[in-house]
């Protein structure tokens, strides 16, 4: 299987060699992150969730996933965020949203006065 | 009037940047002029992660990086000032600026640090026939919409241009609920970052159109559609491969203009090709004193470059201020075979080792880029493989520069 790695912007081209559905080997990586990238996206593909959540006071405050999260389970996170408000103020790596799924939190990126 | 040692034009991570390296080589009589109601430029609006790595070793989104470095402002004490535009910049360096509170101000700087980012552009400038309904925006814009103002554009969209930002904006409407349709690209490559085709188009299952451009814009009042059609090498439309795509949006990802009207009016050489100043290894443009970095010198694919070259030229700034800078060479650098632009253009001290950054015209593998003075080879590095897209650099160290003896040297790119 032939990857892009999406870790850093160098976006090395990895081959993932697969035996009796298992791995076997990942060539190409130029970092020990690329062959855990490889690995993952091969089991359970996994990203960070970037978007926004509105203040009570209808201002925009910017958030991420603590963790990355399953690939197929983002647009259900993203549905949980689109529900709620939060309450200013609110600083940087304030959890906004606690165990959206098993252990990742949505925490804030911006600070809001 | 006021006088300032040092006045940095915008606040964005190039600004920042600057000011930070400047207070660490002793300068104390700064400012910062920004326009906007906060420090941190277009880094707000981008609130996707992959910042950072370079500088931090971590990955942050665009708020976060920016805050790293306005944490760093406020901690040091450095004056800015927001919701401030600079109007003019005399070339004996007296800046006009305007704002709501003090009207028109004027401070006389010993030294500027132009940092004012670069704008996109818009439909204006690309000539594509039709009507001209809403809906069409600049890619920056609409990020600026939905992400700063909680504002959605559209609900079906497609894409111009492949650059960073329309690919992060692909998936930033599909995360809002919206159907991204196609992200059509005129060239036969993306200028985007590979990851970001895997995870702003391939995790959404959103076509990428290599060698496609819209031809035509449909609707009165609203966008209804547009027509694309495959383009030739030469990037004109082929009759008779028309498509067209319903849409209530069209986004512009068509590339990045250093935003230089200020250069230009302090009469600043600029170079054709990066559309921003010719600078020295210093970043100190043609006008003594007066220095560029980031986006406004040459647009950057990444901010942790734009905050390494502002360093450069906010520690530049600095030994002018103190009276230390050294020129004792006056070698102008040209882009030669395979490769566009090169930055710096000049190198005007052998007293440090000097990395020049360029881009080449093409994607090549097994690159061999070489730097010669007339026709002997100087400096010599390998890649593996370059892209338009990425920025490059050959490192040319004390004794290569010390060594040059003509007056000119050409940087060239072979590959397969």
């Amino acid at each position: 299987m032939e990857l892009v790695c999406i870790v850093c912007p160098v976006s090395c081209n990895l081959e993932v060699v697969m035996e009796d559905g298992k791995i076997k080997e990942i060539k190409g990586a130029g970092c020990k992150k690329g062959v855990k990238y490889a690995e993952e996206e091969c089991i359970c593909p996994k990203r960070t969730l970037t978007t926004t959540i509105r203040t009570t006071d209808n201002r925009m405050v910017s958030v991420r996933s603590d963790k990355p999260l399953p690939k197929d389970r983002i647009f259900e996170v993203m549905e949980k965020i689109n529900k709620v408000k939060c309450a200013p103020p609110v600083r940087i790596g304030d959890i906004i949203l606690e165990k959206v799924y098993e252990d990742v939190n949505i925490i804030a990126t911006r600070n809001i006065g | 009037m006021q006088t300032k040692d040092l006045v940095i034009i915008g606040g964005g991570p190039a600004g920042m940047a600057a000011a930070v390296s400047a207070y660490g080589k002793g300068i104390r009589d700064l400012l910062i002029i920004e326009r906007d109601e906060s420090l941190g430029g277009i880094l707000q609006q981008c609130i996707h992660n992959g910042f950072g790595l370079h500088m931090f070793k971590e990955e942050l989104t665009g708020p976060e990086y920016a805050w790293r470095y306005e944490k760093m402002i406020l901690d040091l004490g450095i004056p800015f000032k927001l919701n401030s535009m600079v109007v003019d910049i005399s070339k004996d360096k007296v800046i006009t600026y305007v704002n709501e509170e003090e009207g028109e101000v004027k401070i006389k700087a010993k030294a500027i640090i132009l940092a004012m980012g670069c704008r996109e552009r818009s439909r204006g400038a690309l000539n594509i026939p039709g009507t001209r309904p809403a809906g069409i925006y600049t890619a920056g814009t609409a990020q600026k919409f939905i992400n700063m103002m909680g504002l959605m554009v559209g609900r079906q969209v497609v894409i111009l241009g492949s650059g960073d930002i329309g690919l992060i904006m692909a998936r930033r409407m599909t995360l809002e609920g919206a159907s991204v349709k196609a992200v059509c690209e005129i060239m036969p490559y993306s200028s985007g970052l590979a990851r970001n085709i895997v995870q702003c188009l391939d995790d959404f299952n959103i076509p990428l159109k290599l060698g496609h451009t819209v031809t035509k814009i449909h609707g009165k009042d609203r966008l209804e559609g547009v027509t694309i059609s495959k383009v030739d090498e030469n990037r004109r439309p082929i009759p008779g491969t028309e498509e067209y795509i319903e849409c209530d949006t069209l986004l512009l990802s068509v590339g990045l203009i250093p935003e230089n009207e200020l250069t230009k009016g302090m009469g600043i050489e600029l170079d054709g090709s990066t559309k921003g100043a010719v600078v020295d290894q210093n970043r100190e443009t043609s006008l003594e004193g007066v220095f560029s970095c980031g986006n406004v010198l040459h647009v950057h694919d990444l901010v942790d470059y734009v905050s390494e070259e502002a360093y450069i030229a906010g520690e530049a700034a600095a030994r002018y201020i103190k009276g230390e800078r050294v020129k004792n060479k006056n070698i102008s650098v040209t882009a030669s075979d395979n490769v566009s632009y090169v930055v710096p253009q000049r190198i005007s001290s052998d007293n440090e080792k000097v990395k020049i950054y360029f881009r080449t015209k093409n994607e090549l593998d097994n690159v061999q880029i070489i730097v010669s003075d007339c026709e002997k080879v100087v400096c010599k590095a390998k890649r593996r493989k370059t892209k338009p897209g990425e920025m490059e650099y050959v490192t040319m160290a004390e004794d290569v520069l010390k060594n040059i003896k003509g007056n000119e040297i050409s940087l060239k790119v072979i590959g397969e």
